[in-house]
């Protein structure tokens, strides 16, 4: 039973990490930047959650819509100041990558700053209560944000899907000159592409805000966490990271029940370094770039 | 501040062997500094010897375990490459934290010497030139040898490099460990000079993002880049400390001062000085 | 009277690279078809690129209906008219055969004249309707080359530049590329192709044009072209003789 519950919560855990993720494999598709900044957007998701919880009293999960938009308006900010040149360039460089890197460190500082490293969350009523379904027993806050991210997920994946600006999003990141040749505007869908991985990261923010404590330093815990889940998939499919967030919570759930909580996050960084012994293009990649 | 930069201009001019050079860009590079102090600082508490001797097999045990590392990580070039050095440090800080032997999260703490305290600082000083110069001397002599010329290559083109028939993967690997030696020596020696060694101060990202940064700044690739990259980013941070404090704000400013770097001037200082035929000589040891 | 496109003093070239195509000058009316013949590494390519809008021209203009569209975006260029298809297949190789033909009519804002032009591209390729939902990546190379002409059909552009359509085929496909360029070109739209294939480029052409080292040798009538002495000289007798 205690296997089955740890299992459980390893898999919602599991969705909110693939919403983490989502919106980092999107932008890797579509721009080829693998952004070190994303998990410090997703904690300014979730300060922004955190204040509105403090000062308004709004429900985390009623947020999310708010953390999105000022994550994406604060993307698109970055993008027009930072990355618009690189956007233009169909392969990766080095360089975009220490960008990030560096935007990652002027977010961070800033936040500390402003706000202290010191461990928030927000708790909302029904961040402490649990549900039993026989003898199993689910934390409310867990079971929320993990079916929260799945449906953030499911409506991304038909948006990509079926829509045509989603195809058009699936073929810029697939060949940007044939995209161009068919009438796609690239740097438009780079844009909009970005606007909505940092979207990913705002609402992935407003969920984390009651299921993990942060602070602004977290994010390089995070950073190697997600990057481990992004090489995993084989960079730039949503399918893969989805997967792979969903084996590596469960996995590292396991570790952190049965064998000691310290070791859980270790799942990860292990988990990144197989995968570069054994199939360095990833697990469910054939890109080789 | 003078031993700062004596063990910044060894770290970066280390780095650049690799990320210079050979353009793996690591952001993890700092295990090395760790391994280093960790070996030193537990021989020194455990047995008393101090780590003036320990300090070159701390090198060896970081040019050890480059090795093994390199074999691993440098199959992937890229993006991936640069994940994995981000995942290296976090799995050494994890373990580190973890490490009841080496003193968990507290760490080393490592007995004072017996000089006086305006003398005890003398023999670090001395220590980090000796190793500030041998980093100099290194980075200038792969410059110059056919070994560098090959790992230039390699940065360059991979493939193209393999079919002129050098073995790029014991030139990677091996640039790696070598690039480990100094830094894991600098590391025995910076354990001592703080009289402990804690994971919270020797596996911190930021120590790593210095490197890389001062490298860029100045001029990744060149030999005298690290060196003048060093200077300015230290009185930069001097300069940010004095007045500003926090040093929540050092990151923010080293984070702003990486961004401007990279868009405004990506060959960096040395670099871009060349290009426009302003370098003055006496800078230019390529 | 003036003409649908014409291309004046055109330099090109890639990078901080050499110039590719030097100060090259084309026109060419509506319904035409002109085919661009060379030797490799003549710099033909390079010039449909630079119509195109991939590649943004050093020096020299281009004039579509009377518009400077030099410098412009390939996309913008695009919905003003010229549909470019490169010499490597730019099919999306991950996306369904429909996700395609749908990227096909991605320019045109009326989506109901999109679904009519894509339901006649079914007709006329009717393998592609039968394989709406296979990944595209995973057909046959000449199911692919019809994908790459169904665009065609679905866009309806002004003018088309062909580069290389028989690269790599094998010559049954060759002949049924041929016969996709024929209905093109007597659907009205202007054609101008590039093609190793000098025989086949020109019987298919009205003009012919003969580019060396960047620069435009001479154009002629198409059937001129295939007679001349200096075309000889030029392939030293290698596509021409038989
Ligand atoms: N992307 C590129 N970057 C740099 N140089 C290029 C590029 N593409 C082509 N070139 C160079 O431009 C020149 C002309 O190439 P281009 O492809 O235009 O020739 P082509 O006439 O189309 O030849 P082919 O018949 O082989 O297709 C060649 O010397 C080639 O090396
Ligand atoms: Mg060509």
């Amino acid at each position: 039973m205690e296997f089955l519950q740890v299992i459980i919560l390893g898999l919602c855990l599991g969705f909110v990490y693939a919403l983490m993720v989502s919106g980092l494999t999107l932008i890797f598709g579509v721009m080829r930047i693998v952004n070190l900044a994303h998990p410090i957007l997703i904690i300014s998701g979730a300060f922004v959650s955190y204040w509105l919880f403090i000062k308004l009293g709004l429900d985390p999960i009623l947020s999310v819509p708010a953390a999105a938009l000022a994550v994406a308006l604060l993307g698109v900010l970055l993008y027009k100041l930072i990355f618009e040149k690189n956007a233009a360039q169909q392969t990766y460089s080095e360089m975009t990558v220490l960008l990030t890197f560096g935007t990652a460190m002027v977010i961070d500082g800033l936040l500390a700053f402003l706000f202290h490293n010191t461990q928030r969350t927000t708790s909302p009523g029904y961040a402490t209560d649990a549900i039993f379904i026989g003898d199993i027993f689910i934390p409310l806050a867990q079971l929320y944000s993990g079916i929260i991210s799945l449906v953030i997920i499911i409506v991304l994946a038909v948006f990509l899907k079926y829509s045509e600006f989603g195809i058009a999003i699936r073929a810029t990141s697939q060949n940007r000159t044939s995209a161009e040749l068919v009438g796609v505007n690239v740097k438009f869908v780079c844009l909009i592409s970005f606007a909505i991985g940092c979207a990913l990261a705002g609402s992935a923010g407003a969920l984390v805000s009651f299921v993990f404590s942060f602070f602004p330093s977290r994010h390089w815990e995070w950073i190697a966490i997600l990057m481990s889940l992004v090489v995993l998939g084989g960079m730039g499919s949503l399918t893969g990271a989805v997967v792979g967030a969903l084996v590596l919570s469960v996995i590292s759930s396991l570790v952190g029940a049965f064998y000691s909580p310290a070791w859980s996050t270790m799942v990860f960084f292990l988990a990144l370094f197989l995968i570069l012994i054994i199939r360095p293009m990833g697990l469910f990649g054939v890109r080789t770039d | 501040m003078v031993l700062f930069s004596f063990l910044y201009i060894t770290m970066s001019s280390s780095w650049n062997i690799i990320g210079g050079y050979g353009g793996f860009i690591s952001i993890g590079h700092n295990v090395f500094f760790g391994i280093g102090a960790y070996f030193s600082g537990f021989i020194y508490a455990r047995y008393g010897i101090s780590p003036f001797y320990t300090a070159v097999f701390a090198g060896m045990i970081a040019t050890f375990f480059g090795f093994g590392v390199g074999l691993i990580t440098l199959r992937v070039k890229g993006p991936s490459f640069i994940i994995s050095s981000i995942a290296l440090l976090m799995i050494f800080r994890t373990l580190f934290d973890r490490w009841e032997l080496v003193g968990g999260a507290h760490g080393i703490t490592l007995p004072h010497n017996n000089l006086s305290v305006e003398w005890s600082k003398i023999p670090h000083y001395y220590a980090l030139l000796v190793l500030m110069v041998l980093s100099i001397l290194l980075s200038w002599y792969v410059r110059h040898s056919k070994f560098g010329l090959a790992l230039r290559s390699i940065s360059h083109d991979e493939i193209k490099s393999e079919v002129t028939g050098i073995n790029i993967k014991i030139i990677k690997v091996t640039a790696y460990a070598i690039s480990a030696y100094l830094i894991g020596a600098a590391g025995a020696i910076w354990g001592d000079y703080l009289t402990y060694v804690r994971p919270n101060i020797f596996f911190i990202i930021l120590i790593a993002a210095n490197m890389v940064l001062m490298c860029i700044l100045g001029g990744k690739g060149t030999v005298t880049g690290p060196i003048i990259g060093t200077i300015v980013i230290i009185f930069f941070n001097e300069f940010i400390l004095a007045n500003f404090g926090a040093s929540e704000l050092n990151i923010f400013f080293t984070g702003l001062l990486m961004i401007l770097t990279l868009l405004y001037f990506p060959d960096g200082i040395i670099g871009s000085l060349k290009k426009r035929k302003l370098l003055p000589g006496f800078l230019d040891w390529d | 009277m003036t003409s649908l496109l014409s291309i004046r003093n055109v330099t090109a070239g890639y990078g901080y690279g050499p110039d590719i195509v030097h100060d090259f000058s084309l026109s060419l009316n509506e319904s035409e078809v002109k085919c661009i013949i060379g030797p490799n590494g003549a710099g033909k390519s390079t010039l449909l690129k630079a119509v195109a809008g991939i590649l943004k021209p050093r020096s020299g203009e281009i004039i579509f209906e009377g518009e400077n569209i030099t410098g412009k975006e390939a996309y913008q260029i695009m919905r003003l008219g010229i549909c470019f298809l490169p010499q490597e297949r730019a099919i999306f190789p991950n996306l369904t055969v429909a996700e395609n033909l749908r990227m096909c009519a991605y320019s045109i804002k009326d989506k109901e004249l999109a679904e009519s032009r894509i339901e006649a591209a079914f007709e006329m390729f009717p393998v592609l309707g039968e394989r709406l939902k296979q990944i595209a990546g995973t057909m046959s190379g000449g199911q692919q080359q019809q994908l790459v002409y169904a665009r065609a059909f679905t866009i309806k552009p002004k003018i088309i530049l062909i580069d290389e359509p028989s690269l790599g085929l094998a010559p049954a496909l060759v002949e049924q590329t041929f016969n996709h360029i024929k209905q093109i070109a007597s659907s009205g739209i202007a054609v101008i192709l590039v093609e190793q294939n000098a025989i086949k480029g020109l019987q298919t052409s009205g003009y012919g044009v003969v580019m060396d080292l960047g620069r435009l040798a001479f154009e002629k009538p198409a059937n001129e072209v295939l007679q001349d002495q200096r075309l000889r000289e030029l392939y030293l007798g290698k596509a021409i003789k038989k």
